[in-house]
């Protein structure tokens, strides 16, 4: 698999997560801001082909994911709490993928 | 049977057990329905767009145009006619993506996105969905009975059943 | 009747996505119960009867697949279905943990209504 295929299939998992269980779509990557003030989760992986993959977002956005998630109006979450464990939950959901393409 | 017209940006409840929802031409929109069995209350909105506008422009646009506001307006209306939420049978047509939609923002799939995260956020889930694709719907809903039929612009018809995300074989249907 | 539900996760905000699809299947629900691993969940099996268990794998301290095994060992615990739901959706995984006794296995991501329609399916045949 060259890594132009991995980056396809990782971005696919990424954006199946997302739609799926966050019902939020995704427009393809972007570069990172390096003064943005983000949340930002990975995943690693090894095996035939080894690294990590990302996301990175605003605390806005992670707010947006979170109320998402839970169905909940983004007013009646508390703070970082439910946002960095929509995170988490989210790196759970895309190690699934990682492994599921035998990667 | 009275036909009720439910337009685009619009939506509506009836408890006419003879009367006859309708709506047209669903291409990227989206046609939400609910029918309570008992309470023989039903409904319908067609929404255009995922998102309503921030807060402070809510009030001059119309709720039923956007989903995050088209499907709260549909449920208590619905509601407010005698509906039982538990009780409610949800079907879902539209979010296709059509010809002249060219750009990366696909709103009939952003619809379709809308439409589920809202109702998860109002506890619902869909009975039944015909959604996506590329083919643009007609959708009837019959008050008294809840029964949903697709109408493509070829003129193929079928009925939306609960459970049944598939094509159903063809059926009578109630009009000509 | 109402039925008593435990939702086994190390995620506190899956436990909450989880209980909610629960409530989505409209089933009367008497009472949840929540464990972040299989140890804390055996510990609450042995205070009160639970009718539906809902469990992720990757846990610490005694993980899913364990907690599963243990719980086929116990003459009354067995009888109680149990739903994997997980990020694990390898071929393997999935027909071990049907092997060790469970019910139902939905992977991760998954849209609510598929998990509503696993509890139905398995509750439904639990009352035929």
């Amino acid at each position: 698999m060259s890594d132009h295929d991995l980056d396809h299939l990782l971005a696919g998992a990424v954006d199946d997560v997302l739609e799926t269980m966050f019902f939020s779509e995704t427009f393809g990557s972007c570069e990172l801001e390096p003064d943005l003030t983000a949340i930002e989760a990975f995943v690693s992986f090894s095996g035939a082909k080894s690294g990590s993959v990302s996301v990175r977002i605003s605390e806005a956005s992670a707010r947006s994911l979170a109320a998402s998630f839970l169905g909940e109006s983004e007013g009646s979450l508390d703070d970082a709490p439910g946002s960095a464990s929509s995170l988490r939950t989210q790196q759970h959901a895309l190690r699934q993928h990682c492994y599921k393409d035998g990667v | 049977m009275k036909e009720l017209v439910i337009g685009v940006g619009d939506g509506g409840v009836s408890r006419d057990a003879d009367s006859m929802l309708i709506t047209y031409a669903l291409g990227s929109c989206v046609a939400l329905m609910l029918h309570d069995p008992v309470a023989q209350v039903a409904g319908m909105v067609h929404y255009m767009l995922p998102e309503s506008p921030e807060s402070q422009e809510r009030g001059n646009v119309r709720p039923c145009k956007f989903a995050d506001t088209a499907i709260p307006f549909l449920l208590h209306a619905a509601l407010a006619q005698g509906a039982d939420k538990r009780r409610l049978i949800v079907f879902a047509a539209g979010g296709a993506q059509v010809m002249n939609d060219n750009s990366i923002f696909n709103i009939g799939k952003r619809n379709c996105l809308a439409l589920r995260k809202a109702l998860w956020k109002f506890g619902l889930v869909a009975h039944a969905e015909d959604i996506g694709g590329t083919v643009v719907r007609t959708v009837r809903m019959q008050v008294g009975t809840g029964r949903v039929w697709l109408q493509t612009p070829s003129g193929e018809r079928w009925e939306l059943s609960p459970r049944r995300l598939h094509a159903a074989p063809r059926e009578e249907s109630p009009w000509r | 009747m109402a039925l008593n539900i435990m939702i086994v996760d190390d995620s506190p905000v899956m436990r909450v996505f989880l209980r909610k699809v629960v409530q989505l299947t409209g089933l009367s629900v008497g009472e949840y119960c929540e464990a972040g691993d299989g140890e804390a969940a055996l510990q609450e099996l042995r205070q009160r009867w639970i009718d539906l268990i809902l469990t992720d794998i990757n846990m610490p301290h005694m993980n899913g697949e364990e907690f599963v095994r243990q719980l086929e060992a116990d003459e009354v615990l067995r009888d109680i279905p149990v739903i994997v739901v997980s990020t694990d959706a390898s071929r393997e995984r999935i027909d071990r943990m049907f092997k060790l006794g469970a019910r139902g296995y939905i992977s991760k991501p998954f849209q609510p209504e598929t998990l509503r329609d696993e509890v139905e399916r398995i509750l439904g045949a639990q009352h035929v």
